[in-house]
């Protein structure tokens, strides 16, 4: 969904997330992290894209086990 | 042996001559400060260099052997530390302006620890801005000056190929290990995450960091390994069970272990002296008795999307605090832009992020029992080329906490005479399986005896 945007759109939601997370990001800031930006929606597109599973979900905590089960 | 051999000796070899007392720690440290005279400034692999403690510290070792109270095999041993591992009253920069006045009130774990075994801390060695990159802008790799020796861990690959080091330290999130060592010829080993401890030491990402060994040879790889891993209640993602001795595990069987090769369509875009070192290799592997196939990992793609949207999560979040208050600091590299879209990631991307490593980690665990071990080629292509791979065969492990060993596998012809290296990733804290065939290999072929010509 993010492709169809177009480059201002994109600014204005770095100069609102910029708010929300307390950073002062200057508008040649936003020009400059803009292409990042636009790698990381490709990632999260593709993450987006791959279906968890409804039933035991995954949980978020990374450990891992001495020994994978044989 | 000729005093120019000294620097290149491995650290089983001189381990062997400092507990005969054919050769002194003050001797090889003074030899191996000597050569970094000569060839650091064409190298650039080190922020700093200790001489002056080192010398202290050898001579210490030299009192401590001749009353005979001889620690193990790095007592006397010049060794470099990444400048990420805080270093008691030492300058640690992790590569940045942000940390440059930055003086450690204590040694990280792992320093600690190789000072414990009477290793000899000769120097910090280089790094791009916070480990952020592949490269190590100012670093020189010494196959070839004009060449990177990659990174992030550049420095200490740099320094073991051109002998100014007998081991080193490095940090691995997506490769940092992994990639120097095999565009240097050098042996590199990111360890099962949680088995070595990453207190002290400046982090990038942390889920994803690990700290590990690089060495000329696999053997002493190991015995590195045996002195830095091991729970640290200081560290809490460190894994509290009993370490092995992985030099005994080194000659351990391989004849029927099942190696896991990728399948000819995730090598697209490989640079074709890599395949054929690589295929090469599979040849003396068969010989040694180990059974070799193929494998899917259909899910390389999500993975490594989730490797990289967990990596500059956490990372924008452990730089918080220098975005806000030192942002001016940051050098020219892609670190302050990088973390400042970073910081807009929201948390339940984030999160799904993790979910998706934990899915796509069973899927890995499904992999690794039809085998006992992969095979992938060390990089794509040779220090300083084009890469063009389509599928990152690093990161994946990283996501997976697995351990993966980098060592040399050949030279490249076009262009000739750069590193060639293979990757060898085993099961969650099975590091001596990928040390025995890494030792089995290196016994049949002499790549890692090879020197550079600086």
């Amino acid at each position: 969904m993010y492709k169809e945007m177009s480059e201002e759109e994109l600014k204005e939601i770095i100069r609102g997330l910029g708010k929300i997370a307390d950073l002062s990001i200057s508008e040649e800031r936003i020009q400059i992290l803009l292409p990042a930006f636009r790698a990381q929606l490709e990632w999260i597109s593709t993450l987006n894209a791959f279906k968890l599973p409804m039933e035991a979900e995954p949980s978020p905590i990374f450990q891992l086990k001495k020994r994978t089960a044989q | 042996m000729t005093q120019e051999d000294i620097p290149f000796l491995s650290i089983s070899e001189a381990s062997l001559l400092i507990r005969k007392r054919k050769l002194s720690p003050v001797e090889i440290t003074r030899t191996v400060l000597q050569r970094i005279d000569q060839v650091e400034p064409k190298i650039h692999a080190f922020i700093t260099v200790m001489g002056e403690s080192a010398l202290v510290a050898a001579k210490m070792a030299e009192r401590e052997i001749a009353r005979g109270k001889y620690r193990g095999p790095l007592h006397g041993i010049p060794v470099g530390v990444k400048d990420t591992h805080y270093t008691k009253a030492i300058k640690t920069t992790a590569g940045t302006a942000v940390l440059a006045d930055f003086i450690p009130a204590f040694d990280a774990t792992v320093v600690k620890r190789l000072k414990e075994a009477g290793a000899i801390i000769l120097g910090k060695t280089s790094l791009p801005e916070f480990s952020f990159s592949g490269f190590t802008p100012g670093t020189h790799n010494p196959w070839d000056l004009s060449r990177t020796p990659g990174g992030s861990s550049g420095g200490s690959a740099a320094a073991l190929a051109a002998g100014m080091v007998l081991g080193a330290t490095g940090g691995d999130t997506s490769g940092s290990i992994r990639g120097p060592a095999t565009y240097c010829g050098v042996v590199g080993l990111k360890p099962s995450y949680g088995l070595v401890s990453r207190y002290g030491v400046t982090a990038l990402s942390w889920t994803l960091d690990h700290v590990g060994p690089m060495t000329r040879t696999v053997a002493d790889n190991a015995i590195m390994l045996n002195v830095i891993s091991g729970y640290d209640p200081n560290d809490d993602s460190s894994v509290d069970f009993p370490v092995p001795n992985y030099v005994k595990l080194l000659k351990q069987r391989i004849k029927g272990l099942r190696m896991g090769i990728p399948r000819p369509s995730m090598l697209v875009g490989y640079h074709t002296d890599v395949l054929s070192s690589f295929h090469q290799s599979l040849k003396i592997f068969k010989r040694l008795g180990v059974k070799v196939k193929e494998v899917d990992m259909p899910f390389i793609e999500v993975a490594d999307a989730a490797q990289r949207i967990i990596r500059i999560s956490e990372a924008s979040s452990y730089q918080e605090k220098f975005l806000k208050t030192r942002a001016d600091k940051y050098g020219p590299s892609d670190v302050r832009r990088e973390i400042e879209a970073g910081s807009l990631i929201t948390a339940v991307q984030y999160l799904r992020a993790q979910k998706v490593r934990a899915a796509l980690k069973r899927e890995m665990n499904k992999t690794l029992l039809s085998v006992d071990v992969l095979l992938t080629p060390g990089k794509s292509e040779p220090a300083g080329e084009p890469q063009k791979a389509a599928v990152n065969l690093s990161r994946i492990f990283a996501l997976f906490g697995l351990p993966a060993l980098a060592l040399p596998c050949g030279f490249s012809s076009s262009p000739p005479g750069l590193p060639l290296g293979l990757q060898i990733v085993a099961r969650p804290f099975e590091e001596g399986i990928a040390y025995a065939l890494g030792y089995a290999y290196q016994s049949v072929t002499d790549w890692h005896k090879r020197r550079p010509p600086i």
